[in-house]
């Protein structure tokens, strides 16, 4: 049984259809709303699509929306350096979830198939400061949305757009994109190209979720863009470089209830690979067989590993202000290519605690390929962690 | 406790217990005051919280608003302020009302949100929007059906109940006389809520189902902000400089003012009206107290004799007094909260009427009226007690002794009190003619007139006494004689009782006639207002009006038609104008010569320039903002602000709030808006109205619209005008009932402590049947003289609401009409309240046998 490459993006999207956030800044108005997400997620799929086969995937028109699955989200990450050697790292996803399996039809122009959602983050590690924001739209009215071409999501003046293509592209590549998004106290504006094209996840795109045919999600991701443009953090603009990783999924289906949460790495090392995994926690603590994981070839070329092929040991824990104990430190080992990484994160505290809470941060690594000494940069995702 | 302490007790105990009659009226007297001026303070303060809290919960954190005229603002505004402005916490909102379908009376609020907005300002609605537990299905949220489903709803749980709806229930409402069915999606729990009152009646949608329900779609109503901190006024300025033409950011908080103000005429005329009442009852409570001193002058003297002090008697005087409050102010109190309930319906119709929506479901009992009529029960009837008080210890044993040195006294004091009474009405009068805008000045005004006239009581009661007994009582043999000197050789029991049934008919004949000339105004102005035959409105029209498209087809169509011989239109529009909003009236005459309106001030050629491009504008309004022939009234059109010159200023009662008129010509020049609120038809004399009526409604097809005649029209208006002066009526004969009380504890107590008197009359050879008609002769007197009196004094107070009180509350100029029925009415019920508080005590009188009345001391 396969499990989606990206729980913690089910698990927000559960939550996007609970909560509704604050407008301003990042602080939370709203005691967040909790419930079984696996009630939510196995809600009426009735009138929806499913993932059921292996998707071959066709560009520009995958990389907008797919209003036919109930959930789906563009999610970027990235680390980067100002011209003083200052690391930052940065999260802006847009997601979407379906209240309606088909286009409304109706007078008013409020009347919405989608509900978008957006959140921002910045991890100034120089100044060890954390900052993110939230934000939600109807996908009417302008408000939020997603056009093909050009390629564009945005929600209000949160934007990804697609930048006109260049002499000599290919339509399968993607498009050079501006993101665009603005806080009071924190923002950016970078431009991502892509330097690998899209790999699929999974079975050819198919990423199962569950044993039943048809619970599953199309999984697909650009794994290193070469990235440049300005943050701005309080007063101060910095110029900056970098790289990012571009995630994109789209699904109907839900989660298996004996699943609390999920921990999830992004890395990109110093020879040139990638390697993305993820860990399905259980009620007992354990981790579950379907954690899985992918590792990209600087060609484009990946190879799926199995729970079996890898092997994650926290070595550490840190306790945020609201109580809750994330591991801190981790031992990632993949035997099979002779890979040993010791990771940790750049800034303790990248705990998002806007509608519901999760953490999600720049983080670093050293260890060996082989015989080679080696290095990482990357982001850690941890998702379902009690406060206690 | 000292014996003489102990003594004084008894001796008060005793008076107390034997006169039990008299310390229960003047309780109840006492009461009935305390009860009117609590329940009509709890009513409309009632009213009023209900409004604010409303508002408030509605406002949530909200700084600004951006507003437009009727019609609302384009939703374009919205997408632009926050994804081009970026500015966080705005929220949209599409307002409306809809009738309950089971109960077309029942108005109930739509309020259009978008409820993933709602965080920045109305925490508590957002909070609730996102708890499952409110969700008719345990897996999703009342948000995402709100925003993805046509037609659902929210309610809270009073509301639900209110209503009969549950969660995953229905709710048929009627948009006009469309037939809607809303599906309630969730009820809303309390625990978010500070308030239950906050949402009641209220049907929170999605802003898509607002639209599309109260036909706004395209529209928003206004969008509320909150800016603060530093960037706030930046982000006002921001905002104005992008938005369009008669688009307006405005504060929340002076928009919230400036509603409330509106209501703030009518709650002052409420309270003076009930402190009419408390009048009344003071007289009363002076009437007991001053009769109890009087009648217990023996003892009192007695008393003194045996040592006791004048600070000893002072202090039992007022004790008494003490008693009597704290009964009255007790039980007025109960019965004002009782009254209150009765009164809040009385009040909120009325607000509703002419003001504004509010749902008023309970009375909020505040402490602070409830310590303001405490503190009017009792301190009213200590300060009644006052005069008595001294007078009882001034008096020296020997002379309080003598029973003939009171009435001496009473008639030396008159000329005196006479002197006080003068400078009393002099300064009511002053105040009441003193030029200011004041409210309260003529008011007070008014009660040291009605107080200096009651101090005249006793002149004109012994004046017109003596009159009747030269003129018509010595007819009527001794009989007649011996009753009407009894009245003036008893002033100082008679005169207080007489004052107080005098300022109370006086209270009566005052309201009476206001109410009547404002009628009789309105029913005029009605009749040249209204000259057309047919009147055609969308249904249940509200302010604004919702528009009428009147296109070139439908208007060739009807100019053609047999049956009619000219068209008028009417459009009515809100512009938004800083915090209040103008009432603009656009109008074509089908004759065009002004006709239905009649100018106070104007050009000559006023209607020339009229038509040419200049506006008139309403009395109340040119009240409210001091407006005068000539200036210029700057408003915001289609273009940009532009000043419109006052031609002339128009009488107009529709609306206290006033109005801006202008020609049709005029507002197409500088507004885009074709749509039409009315249409006004003149028939062919003797064509079928019913038949045209039809072809109306046929050439206005697939809008819902309702076609009233001339008179169906007049007669709503008056309705509604009948139905904001019954709260008057009801407090009119609150007035009354406390007067009937004071009138009947006065006479009951004279002719009581006269029963040893009339023994003697018995034993001399009166008749039984010649004492009853001398008692009841002498009752029908003090009726007609307090009656005859107060009329004068009821015409004065008319003069001064309609002039005065009136003129200051709401602008407008009332014709005078005093309706002699209303005269003699007054002196009837005068005279039936004398003679029905004679009644028991003559009936008791004559079935005495002179031995027992002799014995009765």
């Amino acid at each position: 049984m396969i499990m989606c490459r990206h729980p913690m993006r089910v698990f927000s999207y559960a939550l996007l259809i609970l909560t509704i956030s604050c407008t301003r800044g990042a602080a939370p108005v709203l005691p967040r709303a909790r419930l079984p997400v696996t009630s939510v997620l196995s809600g009426e799929a009735q009138g929806f699509a499913r993932a059921q086969w292996p998707r071959e995937f066709v560009f520009p028109q995958d990389h907008a929306e797919h209003s036919d699955f109930r959930n789906e989200w563009w999610y970027l990450t990235g680390h980067l350096t100002d011209g003083g050697g200052g690391d930052i790292g940065y999260q802006l996803t847009f997601f979407r979830t379906a209240l309606l399996p088909e286009a409304p039809g109706r007078a008013s122009a409020w009347a919405a198939q989608n509900l978008y959602m957006g959140h921002f983050s910045l991890s100034d590690v120089v100044n060890e400061k954390f900052h993110f924001a939230e934000r939600f739209a109807r996908g009417a009215l302008g408000l939020a949305g997603t056009t093909v071409d050009p390629l564009s999501v945005w929600i209000e003046s949160w934007r990804m757009d697609a930048l006109p293509a260049e002499p000599g592209s290919t339509p399968g590549d993607l498009p050079e994109l501006r993101l665009l998004a603005a806080e009071e106290s924190f923002a950016l504006d970078l431009r991502l190209r892509a330097s690998r094209p899209p790999v699929a996840h999974g079975d050819n795109g198919l990423s199962r979720k569950g044993v039943s045919p048809g619970n599953a999600s199309h999984y697909y991701s650009v794994t290193r863009l070469a990235t440049e443009g300005v943050v701005r953090v309080g007063a101060l603009t910095y110029k900056v470089t970098g790289s990012s990783w571009f995630d994109r999924e789209w699904s109907t289906s839900a989660l298996e209830p004996r699943q609390v949460g999920w921990d999830w790495f992004s890395l990109q090392l110093s020879d040139g690979r990638d390697l993305m995994l993820y860990l399905m926690r259980r009620v007992d603590g354990t981790s579950d067989l379907v954690s899985s994981g992918t590792l990209v070839s600087p060609d484009g070329s990946a190879v799926h590993l199995q729970r079996a092929d890898f092997d994650v040991l926290v070595l550490d824990q840190w306790r945020s202000s609201e109580g809750v104990s994330y591991p801190s430190r981790w031992q990632i080992r993949v035997p099979s290519i002779d890979l040993e990484l010791e990771v940790e994160p750049m800034l303790a505290d990248q705990e998002f605690t806007a509608t519901f809470r999760y953490w999600e941060g720049l983080v670093r690594a050293q260890g060996r390929a082989t015989d080679q000494a080696i290095s990482a940069r990357g982001f850690v995702e941890l998702t379902g962690y009690p406060t206690n | 406790m000292p014996p003489s302490v102990r003594l004084l007790r008894r001796s008060s105990y005793r008076y107390l217990q034997r006169h039990r009659w008299q310390l229960v009226l003047s309780v109840l007297g006492v009461a009935l005051g305390v009860a009117v001026a609590v329940s009509v303070d709890l009513a409309t303060g009632s009213a009023q919280r209900a409004f604010k809290l409303s508002t408030e919960a509605f406002t949530g954190t909200t700084t600004h608003q951006i507003v437009a005229g009727s019609g609302g603002l384009d939703e374009a505004v919205y997408q632009h302020l926050r994804v081009d402005l970026d500015i966080r916490a705005a929220a949209p909102i599409v307002e409306g009302y809809v009738a309950l379908a089971r109960d077309p009376d029942r108005l109930l609020r739509v309020l259009g949100i978008d409820p993933l907005a709602e965080g920045a300002v109305r925490t508590y609605l957002a909070a609730s929007l996102v708890d499952v537990r409110a969700s008719d299905e345990a897996t999703s949220l009342p948000l995402g059906k709100l925003i993805g489903r046509p037609g659902a709803i929210a309610v809270t749980a009073p509301t639900a109940a209110s209503l009969g709806v549950v969660s995953g229930g229905l709710l048929d409402v009627l948009i006009e006389d469309r037939d809607e069915r809303l599906s309630v999606a969730a009820v809303l729990g309390s625990e978010h809520m500070s308030s239950d009152g906050a949402l009641q009646d209220v049907l929170v949608t999605d802003v898509s189902t607002a639209q599309e329900l109260l036909g706004m779609v395209g529209r928003l109503t206004r969008v509320d902000l909150r800016l603060e901190g530093d960037h706030g006024e930046a982000d006002a300025d921001r905002i104005e400089m992008g938005l369009p033409t008669g688009v307006q950011v405005v504060s929340a908080k002076s928009r919230t003012a400036a509603t409330l103000q509106m209501t703030r005429a009518f709650r002052i005329n409420l309270r003076a009206m009930s402190l009419l009442a408390m009048v009344c009852g003071m007289f009363l409570i002076y009437n007991t107290m001053t009769f109890s001193v009087v009648q217990r002058r023996s003892q009192i003297g007695t008393l003194r004799s045996l040592g006791v002090t004048r600070a000893e008697v002072f202090r039992l005087v007022i004790g008494e007094a003490v008693l009597v409050g704290t009964l009255g102010t007790v039980l007025g109190l109960v019965s004002g909260i009782g009254l209150g309930r009765f009164l809040v319906d009385l009040v909120t119709r009325t607000i509703n009427d002419l003001y504004f929506a509010v749902t008023v479901r309970e009375l909020i009992v505040s402490p602070v009226s409830v310590a303001m009529g405490s503190l009017l029960g009792l301190g009213t009837t200590v300060a009644a007690a006052l005069v008595p008080a001294r007078e009882a210890t001034r008096t020296t044993p020997r002379k309080a002794l003598a029973r003939s040195e009171i009435e001496a006294r009473t008639r030396s004091l008159s000329p005196r009190m006479a002197a006080v009474a003068v400078f009393l009405v002099v300064l009511g009068s002053g105040s009441i003619t003193y030029p200011s805008a004041s409210l309260v000045l003529p008011f007070a005004g008014l009660f040291a007139f009605l107080v200096g006239s009651a101090l005249l009581a006793p002149l004109a009661t012994r004046a017109l006494s003596d009159l009747l007994r030269r003129l018509v009582f010595r007819r009527l043999g001794p009989v007649g004689t011996l009753a009407a000197r009894g009245i003036g050789a008893e002033l100082s029991r008679t005169a207080v009782g007489v004052a107080a049934l005098m300022v109370a008919v006086s209270v009566v004949i005052g309201v009476s006639v206001m109410v009547a000339s404002f009628r009789l105004t309105l029913v005029r102005w009605l009749d040249y207002t209204l000259q057309a035959d047919l009147y055609v409105s969308r249904v249940l029209a509200r302010d604004p009006a919702p528009e009428l498209v009147f296109d070139e087809l439908t208007r060739t169509a009807l100019e053609e038609h047999a049956a009619i011989v000219s068209l008028g239109t009417i459009r009515r529009v809100m512009l938004p104008a800083g915090n209040a909003d103008i009432a603009l009236i656009t109008i074509e005459d089908g004759a065009d010569d002004g006709s239905a309106y009649r100018l106070r001030e104007g050009d000559s050629d006023a209607w020339q320039l009229f038509v040419a491009g200049n506006i008139l504008v309403s009395e109340p309004y040119a009240s409210r903002n001091h407006t005068e022939v000539g200036d210029e009234v700057m408003l915001p059109t289609d273009q940009g602000a532009h000043a419109f010159r006052v031609a002339g200023i128009y009488y107009s009662y529709a609306s206290d709030q006033g109005a801006v008129l202008m020609h049709r010509g005029t507002y197409d020049r500088w507004w885009i808006d074709r749509s039409i609120s009315g249409l006004s038809v003149v028939a062919q004399p003797g064509a079928a109205l019913d038949v045209l009526a039809a072809d109306l409604r046929a050439a206005f097809r697939g809008q819902r619209v309702a076609v009233d005649t001339n008179r169906q029209l007049r007669e709503r208006s008056l309705r509604i005008f009948d139905r904001t002066f019954l709260i008057t009526g009801v407090l009119r004969t609150l007035v009354m009932i406390v007067a009937f009380i004071g009138v009947l504890s006065a006479l009951m107590a004279i002719q009581l402590e006269k029963i040893r008197e009339y023994g003697i009359l018995r034993a001399t050879g009166l008749t039984p049947g010649q004492l009853w008609a001398m008692v009841t002769l002498q009752s029908g007197l003090v009726g007609f003289i307090a009656g005859f009196l107060a009329v004068p004094l009821g015409l004065g107070q008319a003069w001064v609401m309609i002039h005065v009180i009136n003129k200051r509350s709401f602008g407008w100029t009332l014709q005078m009409h005093v309706p002699v029925d209303i005269l003699l009415q007054a002196i009837a019920l005068a005279m039936i309240a004398a003679l029905l508080a004679g009644l028991y005590p003559s009936a008791r009188i004559a079935q005495l046998s002179p031995v027992a009345a002799l014995r009765e001391e």
